[in-house]
Order: structure tokens, then sequence, then C-alpha cells
């Protein structure tokens, strides 16, 4: 069968396409570092001391971050679309990256308005996972009554809608600098997480990549609405619950730690639809995790390219390289709808 | 031995979320490897009364008896192993081929990864070959005429391998030739396979000669006939038809009566 052949062919060319990518990333940086001294620093026999000190401080460590990042968003958006049925779904549809945003801004902010001040390194992501959390679990006891899941997403979006209201009155009463450091947050960040953050992180989100892969049947069994799904089957109500938590873990701990880094999630699910001409999520998954890690590298190493140590923000960078190639396919296709 | 397999008992059925009754009293029995036959106007509750068969409508009053269990504590996959459906709606979201499709109807028997096994594989391509869609099996969900989807939709159904098919209109948007084709697949399913099959459709004539039993649904009402009640009695035609349209027995032939 032709297809499997292609569909093949494809995941080894995405599986070669990862290190280079992540080889790529590592190098590049306000102190170039090639891809020999890249060995040379992996040999333990770096030429610079420096290099070494780069390479294992911030490189590598920003490179883990984005290959999570990339790959979690795209399976949280991946969810969502499906789950909701709606090619414009994201990580983010329901509100989770706003309650998120509440929860940091309570805590950046919230200091001059109610006296309160944490600054411990570890309070913005924690405050962003119980934003976060909150919102996820106020859905899901709406959820446990509800027997329409559109109803859901306008749901979500209106709670989205409140903690983003909450978050401008906040805002407006609070001094620049703080409001700097919150806005700071909002664009998004790969950098700065210890080796500590990143095993918690890639254990937890590794494990719900896993949990999503495992739901691949309820997922496809959605393509065809819920009424299919049940006559095949599929356990709809507890199903649903489970792609929302999955879905706003990986969302969720993403945000904490780096911010609400916003369109891959809904442009690799795209991605991988219109490459794999499948929506099979025993395909999508694995493809949408491997595009996923490797359009957020790529997006990094362009951050960097204005060069003289000057980074832009990441969320704007990927917003920047993915709109192009969303209008391309709307372009080439004419219809984003035909491949969803 | 006729074991029966479906057995609904004054049930009265509302649509989702309101009070209003659509079907009021409804009893009918289906027996293995019978077709029974809904007729009705748009609109009259063929559809409701197929949810509520099929375990999609929760309804209030009555019961609904499948394999002598209230179908409303069957599991979700024991149910599906034994029943399978072809709604009228068939939007699917996203590219799918026609095989992978297909192979959806076996997720009642597969593990957590669906990955298909041998049998599974047979299924498949007994009910690709039943349904008459070998040419369609490498295009795509959405490159199918609606004709074409009707087909394949019966066909992942077929694949599911259960005992009771229920098919709401599955000769629509079909040319004649394939309303044919399609009628006589049910027929040879139920005939051959010992399906029992329940299934709704508006091409009355064609389906009245494959079904055992029809179920004319009328004003709320269900009233069961064997097929040559509804030829016999121009009660049942006028239900169904309406003023100018019977079956007249000297040219054994439905015709207009439209100046009388």
């Amino acid at each position: 069968m032709s297809g499997r052949r292609n569909t093949n062919a494809l995941f080894l060319l995405l599986l070669l396409a990862l290190p280079l990518l992540f080889a790529l990333n590592l190098s590049v940086g306000s102190v170039d570092i090639s891809i020999t001294d890249l060995f040379l620093v992996l040999k333990g026999e770096a030429t610079k001391s420096s290099h070494e000190l780069i390479f294992f401080q911030s490189r590598l460590p920003k490179a883990f971050t984005a290959l999570i990042c990339g790959a979690s968003l795209s399976v949280s958006g991946l969810l969502m679309q499906s789950l909701f049925r709606n090619p414009l779904a994201g990580p983010y549809i329901l509100g989770i990256s706003s309650g998120a945003g509440l929860g940091v801004a309570l805590v950046v902010m919230g200091a001059t308005i109610f006296g309160i001040g944490l600054s411990a390194s570890f309070t913005i992501p924690l405050a962003a996972v119980l934003g976060a959390l909150l919102i996820l679990f106020i859905l899901f006891l709406v959820s446990l009554r509800l027997k329409d899941v559109m109803t859901l997403l306008i749901l979500g979006i209106m709670l989205g809608s409140i903690a983003t209201a909450i978050v401008g009155i906040i805002q407006y009463f609070t001094t620049d600098f703080q409001l700097k450091s919150f806005l700071i947050w909002t664009l998004g960040s790969l950098e700065g997480l210890s080796y500590a953050e990143l095993k918690l992180l890639a254990a937890i989100n590794g494990l719900a990549l896993i949990a999503a892969f495992l739901l691949n049947k309820p997922l496809n069994a959605f393509l065809l609405g819920e009424d299919y799904a049940k006559s095949m089957g599929i356990v709809v109500k507890s199903s649903r619950l489970f792609i929302i938590l999955i879905s706003g873990i990986l969302a969720g701990l993403i945000t904490a730690y780096c911010g609400p880094i916003g369109f891959v999630g809904i442009i690799v699910p795209h991605l991988c639809r219109l490459l794999f001409k499948s929506s099979n999520h025993r395909i999508l998954i694995p493809a949408a995790v491997l595009m996923g890690a490797e359009l957020l590298l790529l997006s990094d190493v362009l951050a960097q390219l204005p060069g003289n140590g000057v980074k832009l923000p990441i969320n704007s960078v990927s917003s920047i390289i993915g709109i192009p190639i969303i209008l391309w396919i709307i372009f080439k296709k004419r219809s984003i709808s035909k491949s969803f | 031995m006729t074991k029966e397999i479906l057995n609904i008992s004054s049930l009265d059925l509302s649509y989702e979320g309101s009070s209003e009754k659509v079907l009021q009293n409804v009893n009918l029995s289906l027996n293995k490897g019978e077709v029974l036959l809904i007729l009705g106007e748009n609109g009259s509750g063929k559809s409701t009364l197929i949810r509520a068969i099929s375990g999609l409508l929760p309804y209030q009053k009555g019961n609904i008896q499948f394999y002598n269990k209230e179908i409303s504590t069957w599991s979700k996959q024991d149910l599906a192993r034994r029943m399978a459906l072809v709604l009228t709606e068939k939007n699917i979201s996203g590219m799918l081929g026609v095989e992978e499709f297909v192979a959806f109807g076996r997720y009642p028997f597969t593990n957590w990864l669906g990955k298909l096994r041998q049998e599974d594989l047979q299924a498949v391509e007994k009910s690709i070959d039943s349904c008459g869609i070998q040419h369609l099996r490498h295009k795509k969900i959405d490159q199918l005429s609606d004709g074409e989807k009707q087909k394949v939709f019966l066909a992942r159904a077929l694949a599911q391998s259960c005992e009771c098919l229920i098919l709401d209109e599955p000769t629509t948007h079909l040319d004649v030739k394939n309303t044919v084709s399609q009628l006589k697949l049910i027929q040879s399913l139920s005939k051959e396979q010992g399906k029992s099959i329940i299934f709704s459709s508006h091409q009355f004539d064609l389906a009245l000669q494959v079904a055992d039993h029809l179920a004319l649904v009328v004003d709320g009402k269900v009233h069961l006939l064997k097929p040559q009640d509804f030829y016999d009695d121009c009660k049942y035609q006028e239900m169904l038809l309406g003023e100018a349209y019977r079956f007249d027995v000297k040219t054994n032939r439905f015709s207009l009566k439209l100046f009388s």
C-alpha cells in the first residue's frame, strides 16, 4: 500500500530532522558554537571552558524546553481540535492560559494592590499551575452535567475572558515595573528552566503524551460525531473528561514554565494533517510530537537571528513563522476545512 | 425456532430536553433474521424511534429490551458488539481513507491502541466486498459522493460484525440501481447471515419488498403491520402517501390519482 509507505517515509524524515534541528538550536546563540565544538563539549574536551558553561547551563536546557514545549502544545491543540471538531481550536481555547495568566498576574502584580509579595523562583510556575487548574476544575464539574460539547467550548471561552478581564483590572492598578515583568511573562520564554524543573516537566508531560496516544480510539471516533462514537462502544463522557484533562495538563504546565506560547498548538496539527494526508490520531499524535518539537526548535533558532545577543520573544517568532505557513496552506488548498 | 432480539413495550418518547411527546405507547418486537422497515413522513419521529432503539435517546416511560436486557443498562462496548448503526448524519471531520474508516468498525473488538488483528482485517475485507466498494478503498471520505458515502458508512457498520443492524435511511442519495443493490444486500444479510435489521426509508415501494415487518409512524403512533397489509388496506396508504397516491390492484402498481 503506497499510503503506508509514504507515511513511514515521512516519519523517517521527521525523525532524522529532529536531531539536526536540535544540534542547530544548540549551536546558535550570542556565542556561536560550531557543530565540531558541540561534539568536543559532549566528549568533555571543550576547547574553551566558556563553551562548556554556556552549553550545559543555557543551551541544553533551552533546547530540551523547546522540544517538550513544542511537542506538548501541538498535541494539546490537536486534542482540542478533535474534541470540538473545530479547526480553530488550540491548547488555550478553554481558557487554560488565561487562568494561568491570572495566577501569575496575582503573584507578580498583586503585591502592590494586596500588599502580598511572593518572589521565590517557583512561585510563578506554581501560581500559573493553580490558575490553570482552577479553570480545568470548573470545566470538569460542568462537563459532567453537560451533554453538548459546544456549550463546553463557549463556557471555556467565557471563563478565559473573565480571567483576562480580572488581569486587566490588576494591570490597571499596578506599577510600571511590575506591569513590564508580567508582560514579559506573556511573551513566552524557553529559558531559565533548571534541570530539576525540566525533569519534572519531561516526566509529567511525557506521561501525558503517552496517555494522549492511548486516547487515539475515542479521538478518531469523535471525528464521526458523538452518536457514532457511542455506537462504536466509546464511553463518551469519560473519554471527553480524559481528553480535557490531558490537554489541560500539557498546556497548563508549559504555560506555567514558559508562558503562553500561542500559535504552535493551532498550526502544527494542521501541518501534520496536510503532510500525512490523514486525520487518524494513530498517525497524528506522534507526528504532532515530532513536528511541534521541530517547529519550536526552529522558531528559537530564528529568534536569535538579529545577532549580538538580541533575542526576539519566542511567542512572536512562532506566530510570524506559523502564519505564512497557514496562509500558504489556505491558498494552496483554497480551504483549510478540506484538510480538517 | 425463532429468537426474539428486540422487544419494545408501552414506550413513550420525546426529543432530548423537551417534555413534548413525539411517540406514544410504542409496542413492537423483532426476531433474529428479520427485517423491520420504518416508514413515516418527514418529522414523524422515525429517527427518534431509531435513536431510542440504538440507546442514544433516554426515555421516561416504557421498555426497550434488547436480548432480554434493557437497552440503557447495556455497557457501550457490549452493545457495540451486538448492534451497529448508520445514522442520516454523515459529516465527518478530517481526512480519512475509506479503508481506515471501515476499520473503525472494529473498535469494539480491538485493544487501546486500535491494533488490527488478522480476524479484524478479514472482517474489514469482507464488508468492503459485500458493499461493493473495492473501487473506493484508496479514496478519502471527503472525495466521495453522497451515494458512495452511504455505502461506505454501511460497510463500516458491517465491519462491526453485529447480529443487529440499525440503518436510518440507507437508500437516501442513491440512484435506483444502487438503491436496489443496497436493498438486496439488506435482504441477503438477513436471510443468509441471520442478521436482524431495522431500517427506515422513503423509497417505500422498493423497501417494502425486502421487509418482513412494517412500522408505520403516523401522528405520534406506531402501527405494526405486515407489508401485505399496506398494499391491501387503503387506510394505511393514506396515512403515509396522502390522498392522491394509491396502490392499484388492477394494474398491480402505485399510481397517481390527480383528478378524481
